[in-house]
């Protein structure tokens, strides 16, 4: 008789909920891509148009007056632009990249998507996308910050 | 030592055999809402692969993670609860709820001194977890098992 003893592997993946969403209702898509932007269309709520600027100056107009239009005029353009900026950050939100998981040109993909997100499920969404930048500035930071307790230079200091 | 554990594949119909000692080559593996918190259940196989030996006294235990800070009740990685079941059937609510995360469970004997027995014996796995924990990896878990090997015939 002798006695024996063994461990197994558990790996618990903890991801965010719509990429569980995604995985769960749109796996045979997933598993049909190859590679491809996707923008899913929503309801338009603001239409994202800048004005049309018209300078309507009258002879009369002096020139205080006419700089006070025009004052009103590119302060209602900065207005647009900022609200356009706010819609298309808002629809970019519901662009997605696809890639097929199973494909062997994807695997560095896949394995990014892994090591990030616990999963690989073939989709990355633009919010993703932004959070893997965030990542990235926190991990240059976090070497640069061990660089110099390690008695490295600060950086751009020779 | 000839006790292995398996995951039944349905996609290419065969098992695969999960791997041991943290090589995580193919760990048993499950996936969670972290946001809303999110409890998976999964069948798994205890096989003997060797039909010259019998097994008594079978013990398996889950061993959950031990990445938790000690009295820190906001820590949502300290309630992941991980449970075993050895029997055919997907347990019932009421029978997880009635054991405790980390438990272990007494299994029959794996043939006996007149013959060895390679079929797969089930055993069911519940991990939960809790609401509000952030996106991760978690490899800090394991299933251990604790046996006593013996010679078919002697």
């Amino acid at each position: 008789m002798t006695d024996i003893s063994k461990t197994f592997d558990v790996q618990i993946n903890v991801v965010f909920p719509f990429l569980t969403k995604i995985l769960k209702e749109k796996d045979s898509d997933r598993i049909k891509a190859s590679g491809s932007f996707n923008y899913e269309s929503v309801p338009q709520v603001e239409t994202a148009q800048g004005r049309k600027v018209s300078l309507n100056f009258q002879k009369a107009d002096s020139n205080a007056v006419r700089m006070e239009k025009m004052k009103s005029d590119l302060q209602g353009m900065i207005d647009d632009f900022n609200r356009i900026e706010k819609v298309l950050e808002q629809r970019s939100q519901h662009i997605e990249f696809k890639y097929d998981p199973e494909a062997s040109q994807n695997e560095s993909l896949t394995d990014a998507e892994e090591t990030l997100f616990g999963t690989a499920s073939g989709n990355i969404s633009f919010e993703m996308y932004k959070k893997v930048l965030e990542y990235e500035e926190r991990i240059d930071r976090y070497i640069s910050h061990q660089s110099i307790e390690n008695g490295g230079p600060f950086s751009g200091v020779a | 030592m000839a006790l292995n554990l398996y995951e039944y594949d349905e996609d290419n119909n065969q098992y695969l055999q999960i791997s041991e000692d943290g090589l995580h080559t193919n760990p048993i593996k499950t996936s969670h809402n972290g946001t809303n918190g999110e409890t998976v259940e999964k069948k798994v196989y205890l096989k003997n692969e060797d039909a010259n030996f019998y097994y008594t006294d079978i013990i398996v235990t889950s061993i959950p993670a031990r990445k938790v800070k000690v009295g820190d009740i906001n820590y949502p990685e300290a309630f992941i609860s991980y449970k075993i079941i050895n029997q055919d059937s997907q347990p019932t609510e009421n029978q997880w709820l009635s054991i405790r995360s980390g438990n272990e469970v007494e299994m029959e004997d794996i043939g006996d001194a007149s013959a060895g027995d390679t079929s797969y014996k089930p055993i069911w796995i519940q991990v939960g977890i809790p609401t509000g924990t952030r996106v991760q990896t978690i490899r800090d878990v394991s299933i251990s098992l604790q046996a006593k090997s013996n010679p078919v015939g002697v």
